[in-house]
């Protein structure tokens, strides 16, 4: 069970979004609501197109919804601009990426010191802090690595060291495990429960795969830009799994 | 950090990152060479004047170049040398010839006289012989870069002037004419043999001032009592000279808008390779919009590559300057690369530098974060 509605972090209330203009225009959401409280895990499922990204920028405060509230530690962002967005985006929000995102050029320290130096971080602290979060990773021993070196897997996880560097109470997964083998995607989910529930960070992943069910307190399952309903893992397993086959997201 | 991450992006592609850098660093050569070749035909056009140990210069009204002459009158010489605050008047006997070499053919010269003892227009850069050597009758000195041209290239050989014998006394290394008629130095008297010119007559009076005396009071005094010439400072005579043949003659004009197309090109094409660098790297640029950077600190990553891109590009100019330099020597090319021009060349990539940064951070500045996400 979620503790979100008595003490959300992040919250969003029937949100709308329209894409495009005119005859073209597409409502990506629509009345999508979502809470988040510290120590929540919460898994968004849907297929493709069903605005489960837009859903993910919103809350993370890179896109501006047309319609709706958006709440980020009790501060209203709906007249916020870019750069006060980008402010709350340093403070409290961490973000990994599907496709990890490093920085191709820097090692495995120093794509995690990135995250440190955008908040103006002193050089010796950040390396201090970086190596620190590398190593609540497991990823010590690749701290001078760059990318190339390392596997989907380890790359998945310096970008989660990237994420929780500046200690944020929210990460933003977006399809954290879709480029990674299983045993990697098991790692990287462990990461994010850990997070949750030690860190209390509060953790909201949008993902296809279900190998996150077990990891996830919640399951909001999205269709046409709604939320359709929020389960827990087992309930969605029940409502999705036809008799004879495994569940599939 | 911001510089770390600025030169490991771009060292990460060397190929691309020395692409850049060859781009940038072939716009400044471009813009180096078209600038020494204006520089230096600025030096060359103006060569016998800035050498020459002239105060004052007096010369026939109306004159353009001090290659274009004609002569004064023959009482000046002596009106002038009794105005006060003239110590010495040097006459000088200049005007084309034709040289005829030992091996048969001609060409055109620029005859340079003047009295060998009180230093006036005296041969620099000397490399054989001794500028009393030019006191003997018959005695000239020519630029060994002009050997081929002139038949001749060594102290002893003998030419032909106007039907006079010319023997070389005394060469020199990098005395250009900015026509193509070399200049020929030699005694006054010579001169006057050569150009035919009767013994009393000149062709510029260089003035020399008493000590102590005041150059625009003098000045005055010899355009008061000349009126039939122009008195003219050293500065002026020199302004006459470059505006003559930079802005009345075709080569000129050609060169000068030469040059301003180069730094154009030269300009666009750098600014055009550091935004192109700096744009390529768009993803991350929105990687970091995304993690909550400021504009200003992606202004700082973008101002950080340009500069790394500028000082590579420098860097590599500064090589391809060397083997232009050394060009220009072994070919007597009028490509003057001073460190005047090294340091103009150096604020002009950082402007181009600040220029790239800006039209970069703008569009980095539009970067969508949202791309970051998968759709």
């Amino acid at each position: 069970m979620t503790n979100a509605a008595a003490n959300p972090v992040l919250q969003a209330e029937r949100i709308e979004m329209v894409l495009g203009e005119g005859a073209r225009s597409v409502n990506a959401l629509r009345g999508a609501s979502v809470s988040l409280a510290a120590g929540d895990l919460l898994l968004v499922m849907g297929p493709s197109g069903s605005g489960k990204s837009t859903l993910l920028s919103i809350l993370g405060c890179i896109l501006k919804p047309t319609r709706g509230e958006v709440r980020v530690a009790g501060q209203a962002t709906v007249n916020m601009d870019a750069e006060a967005l980008a402010e709350l985006r340093r403070r409290y929000i961490g973000f990994v990426f599907q496709s990890y995102n490093l920085f191709p050029g820097l090692t495995a320290r120093e794509n995690v010191e990135a995250s440190l130096a955008i908040r103006s971080c002193r050089a010796k602290d950040a390396r201090e802090a970086a190596e620190k979060a590398l190593h609540s990773v497991g990823l010590s021993h690749c701290l001078q690595s760059l990318p190339r070196q390392m596997s989907g897997g380890e790359q998945q996880r310096v970008a989660i060291a990237r994420a929780i560097v500046a200690n944020p109470k929210i990460i933003l997964a977006d399809e954290p495990t879709a480029a990674l083998d299983g045993e990697s995607g098991r790692g990287v989910l462990q990461q994010l429960r850990r997070l949750a529930k030690q860190e209390r960070c509060a953790v909201l992943m949008v993902s296809h795969d279900a190998r996150a069910l077990p990891f996830a307190d919640q399951v909001l399952s999205m269709a046409d830009g709604q939320i359709l309903n929020a389960q827990t893992p087992s309930e969605y397993l029940l409502s999705n799994t036809v008799p004879g086959e495994h569940a599939h997201a | 950090m911001i510089a770390t991450i600025a030169f490991k992006n771009l060292v990460h592609e060397p190929a691309r990152f020395l692409a850049t850098a060859a781009g940038i660093g072939l716009s400044l050569v471009l813009v180096t060479v078209q600038l020494g070749l204006l520089f230096g035909f600025d030096r060359t056009i103006s060569a016998i004047i800035d050498n020459a140990k002239a105060d004052l210069w007096i010369v026939p009204k109306g004159t353009a170049a001090f290659d274009d002459p004609s002569f004064l009158e023959t009482n000046q010489k002596y009106a002038a040398a009794v105005v006060p605050g003239v110590r010495r008047i040097k006459p000088l006997v200049v005007g084309f010839a034709e040289w005829r070499k030992p091996a048969g053919g001609s060409t055109s010269v620029i005859i340079i006289g003047s009295d060998p003892r009180h230093a006036t227009v005296d041969p620099w850069n000397v490399s054989s012989g001794q500028l009393h050597d030019l006191r003997a009758p018959d005695a000239v000195a020519i630029d060994v870069s002009y050997a081929p041209q002139l038949g001749v290239g060594k102290r002893g050989d003998i030419a032909n002037v106007e039907g006079l014998h010319a023997r070389v006394a005394l060469t020199t290394n990098g005395i250009r004419s900015f026509t193509t008629s070399p200049y020929v130095f030699t005694a006054l008297s010579q001169a006057r043999a050569f150009l035919n010119a009767d013994p009393s007559r000149s062709s510029y009076l260089a003035v020399e001032l008493a000590q102590g005396a005041d150059a625009q009071r003098v000045r005055e005094r010899l355009a008061g009592k000349l009126p039939t010439v122009e008195v003219l400072t050293p500065a002026e005579f020199r302004a006459r000279n470059v505006e003559r043949w930079l802005l009345d003659t075709g080569a000129g004009i050609a060169l000068l808008t030469g040059t301003a197309i180069a730094v154009l090109v030269g300009a666009v094409i750098m600014t055009q390779s550091l935004y192109t660098t700096v744009n390529d790297y768009r993803r991350e640029f929105a990687t970091f919009r995304a993690m909550g950077s400021s504009k200003g600190f992606l202004t700082s990553v973008v101002a950080c590559q340009a500069g790394i891109c500028t000082l590579a590009g420098f860097a590599l100019a500064l090589l391809g300057n060397l083997a232009v330099m050394a060009i220009s020597a072994a070919w007597s090319l009028p490509i003057e690369i001073s460190p005047t021009l090294i340091l103009t060349l150096c604020g002009l990539a950082a402007l181009m530098s600040v220029a790239a940064t800006f039209a970069a951070a703008a569009k980095v500045a539009r970067v969508d974060p949202a791309s970051v996400f998968a759709q």
